[in-house]
């Protein structure tokens, strides 16, 4: 009986998520449908995988995805329509600005590094993102940017991030053309490269977003020498220690990913991130929910061993 | 032009974006060969147009430095040449001239220098015949009369024998002019044919061989192909384009070995360095945080060391009573007091661990390697898993933004 109703916990925390969307929405039928009837359609067609059209064995990864995308969507239409959503400050954020106006009282040159690897990781692209702000601060303040990168496709990328940043604040005329300059694609040649820059020039600010290896601690411990202020951010978790102590400020784990929409003001990026907030609520209870599941296994109320369908959702899924 | 820069750019990133998601939880072939294959290929042919970009790039930065004579244009002599160096060596010469291989004429016009045993021509026809001694590969010398050998011997071009004692029959491929094959018989004295040869790759027809015995001392193989001889005696396969990189004879290899890599581990080096000094700052007693790291920080090096497991039960619970002080002792004001409430301290937990018996069974708490080994795998672990956590949802977010196009800025808008 136990057992039973142990296995049926996954589709009972959909229903719940489900009849809560409900409650809240049911006076809006639009969003009903769009919230409740589309989620659900998918997951019973998946669930269902009517002619082996789905891939068998990734259904949690499925209802997860699905889930979140939702969850992100709802708070994203909340906040267009003009929901007052709260975020907290991010130290590493707000000090952006702040690091961009010393470099211009300084009169020096902001740099930005967006790391090594390619677009084909996220931590690049987001990195961009944050270029793009950066990028318009510099224009503002009329500041020079540098942006030395590895990676040439990213190159051709942040140079339409930092031209489309400086047409947007009018300031087409402090654009340049090797304000982002190829460096090379080796990982050490690179942290060397952008060291000498960084002892030739003396930035005032230094800025290292995106996708960082060993290289990380040389570039922000050589920052660090030359006085410049610090932020930095990356997906990297082996490699956030490195920067929390050579650096001033660290955007950690999602802070980096919030750091565009956070930047951008925007209400439907700022609702993106609540809507990620609740998620991370979920993943909170469901984490809540398995420790208690594994206090009881152990003292034998509700072994796992019993439960073939407990024990397939917590083996990893093919993707 | 703004259309495809624009409308056009987010159609293709929402739809390629959704196509790709869909393709882990779709079951349909083509979709997941080009969501794991084709999408991946793709993109790695545009990043490989994009190096040029990339050169282009440093070519035109460091040459409108020298031109304009701008801060440290020094430093851009000194990249151009890096630059054409190895652009000469990797693209126009080769290097050492045995890369080149020794040159042969290709008689079966396959465009490859082919291998065949040594064989001694002792009518000087140029060609191995049937009661010439050859030399097997596994079992030295033999000639026709060695059919008992020849059995059990390596002639890589027979097909198949019989093990009748009165008629030790080897089958060899014979090429007739037709390039028809015939069984040749060894041991019965039959000798039907012209041209006997090993098929040592197994093609059905003469190869020429790499090494031989030169019969007419010319200094090379007479047939079917020749080659002129490097002094080894042995013919040189030529080195190809593109190979030459990672050959050893190659100055490219030369400068990537000797002034590359040095260079590329001096940087490598650095960083222990760097660790040290970015240690020491986090581990400078500032506040309760960075007292925690730091003790962390020891337990975890001692535990990391072989002499951690030497340290005494006695001198960890000392241990612990300092790190006790160090987060607490500046509530205690009077220096005097805080000495005695130290020493008092210790002695209270070191008899009490003698009472218990700490000396006979020490307890886990008081190994150094177990409690870095806890520290590693329960604290820091937890750590990190939040951390990972965090980043996976962030991805999630963020991707969303993407392939929904509401994060355009990528686009440069």
């Amino acid at each position: 009986m136990i057992i039973a109703s142990i296995s049926i916990l996954p589709f009972s925390l959909i229903a719940i998520y489900l009849l809560l969307i409900i409650y809240f929405l049911i006076d809006d039928f639009s969003i009903y449908i769009k919230y409740f009837l589309i989620p659900l359609s998918l997951l019973v067609l998946y669930l269902c995988n009517p002619a082996n059209m789905f891939v068998n064995g990734n259904e949690l990864t499925f209802i997860s995805v699905v889930l979140s995308c939702f969850s992100i969507e709802y708070f994203i239409e909340k906040a267009n329509k003009g929901d007052d959503i709260y975020l907290r400050p991010i130290a590493g954020i707000n000090a952006m600005e702040e690091a961009v106006g010393r470099s211009t009282e300084m009169g020096t040159s902001v740099l930005f590094v967006p790391g090594i690897s390619g677009l084909d990781q996220i931590d690049t692209i987001a990195g961009l993102t944050i270029l793009g702000h950066v990028a318009e601060m510099t224009a503002q303040y009329e500041t020079d940017l540098h942006v030395p990168v590895a990676v040439p496709i990213v190159m051709e990328t942040a140079k339409e991030t930092c031209k489309e940043a400086y047409l947007k604040k009018g300031r087409t005329d402090l654009y340049r053309q090797d304000m982002v300059h190829y460096v090379t694609d080796d990982q050490f040649a690179y942290a060397a490269g952008v060291n000498g820059i960084m002892l030739r020039d003396k930035p005032a600010a230094v800025f290292y977003q995106g996708k960082f290896y060993a290289e990380s601690l040389i570039l922000a411990e050589t920052g660090n020498s030359i006085g410049a202020i610090q932020i930095a951010g990356t997906g990297s978790s082996s490699q956030i220690p490195f920067f929390v102590t050579a650096c001033d400020y660290t955007l950690i784990g999602e802070e980096f990913y919030a750091a565009s929409a956070y930047l951008s003001k925007s209400p439907e990026m700022i609702g993106s991130i609540k809507g990620q907030d609740y998620v991370k609520l979920m993943c909170m209870m469901f984490i809540c929910l398995v420790i208690s599941f594994s206090i009881l296994s152990y003292f034998g109320i509700m072994p796992f061993s019993n439960s073939d369908f407990i024990n397939s959702i917590f083996k990893i899924n093919k993707i | 032009m703004i259309f495809f820069k624009r409308q056009f750019a987010t159609f293709v990133l929402i739809f390629m974006g959704f196509l790709v998601l869909s393709g882990h939880f779709i079951d349909y072939e083509p979709l997941s060969n080009f969501v794991d294959k084709d999408a991946t290929q793709w993109y790695e042919i545009i990043a490989g147009f994009a190096a040029f970009l990339g050169v282009l790039n440093l070519l035109k930065l460091h040459f409108s430095k020298i031109s304009y004579k701008k801060k440290n244009w020094q430093y851009s002599i000194l990249t151009l040449i890096s630059f054409f160096i190895m652009i000469f060596f990797g693209f126009m010469y080769k290097g050492d001239s045995s890369l080149s291989g020794d040159s042969y004429i290709d008689s079966n016009n396959n465009n490859k220098y082919d291998h065949a045993e040594k064989y001694i021509d002792q009518n000087n026809n140029g060609m191995w015949d049937a009661d010439e001694l050859f030399l097997d590969i596994d079992y030295g010398v033999l000639s026709k009369d060695d059919c008992s050998i020849i059995e059990n011997s390596k002639w890589y071009g027979y097909i198949g024998y019989s093990s009748n004692k009165d008629f030790y029959l080897v089958e060899n491929i014979v090429v007739n002019d037709d390039s028809t094959y015939i069984k040749a018989a060894c041991g019965n004295g039959i000798k039907g044919f012209d041209e006997q040869f090993q098929d040592i790759l197994g093609n059905f027809k003469y190869d020429e061989g790499e090494n031989f015995i030169d019969s007419n001392n010319d200094g090379k193989w007479n047939y079917p192909e020749s080659f002129i001889d490097n002094p080894d005696g042995n013919y040189t396969e030529p080195v190809r384009w593109g190979a030459h990189l990672k050959n050893e004879r190659s100055i490219f290899y030369w400068v990537f070995n000797n002034i590359y890599l040095p260079l590329g581990a001096t940087m490598f080096a650095l960083l222990a360095f760097f660790v040290a000094s970015a240690s020491y700052r986090a581990f400078r007693i500032r506040n309760f945080e960075a007292t925690l790291l730091l003790i962390s920080g020891v337990l975890l090096m001692l535990g990391r060391v072989p002499v951690g497991a030497l340290i005494p039960w006695y001198l960890v619970i000392i241990m612990y009573v300092v790190f006790i002080f160090i987060l607490f002792g500046s509530l205690i004001e009077n220096k005097r007091v805080y000495f005695f409430v130290f020493i008092i301290l210790n002695a209270i937990s070191i008899t009490a661990g003698l009472m218990l018996g700490w000396h006979l069974q020490t307890p886990s708490f008081l190994s150094v390697p177990l409690i870095q080994e806890w520290i590693f795998s329960v604290p820091a672990t937890a750590g990190s898993r939040a951390i990972m956590i965090g980043i996976a949802l962030g991805t999630v977010a963020q991707s969303f933004r993407i392939i929904t196009g509401r994060e355009k800025t990528i686009l440069g808008d």
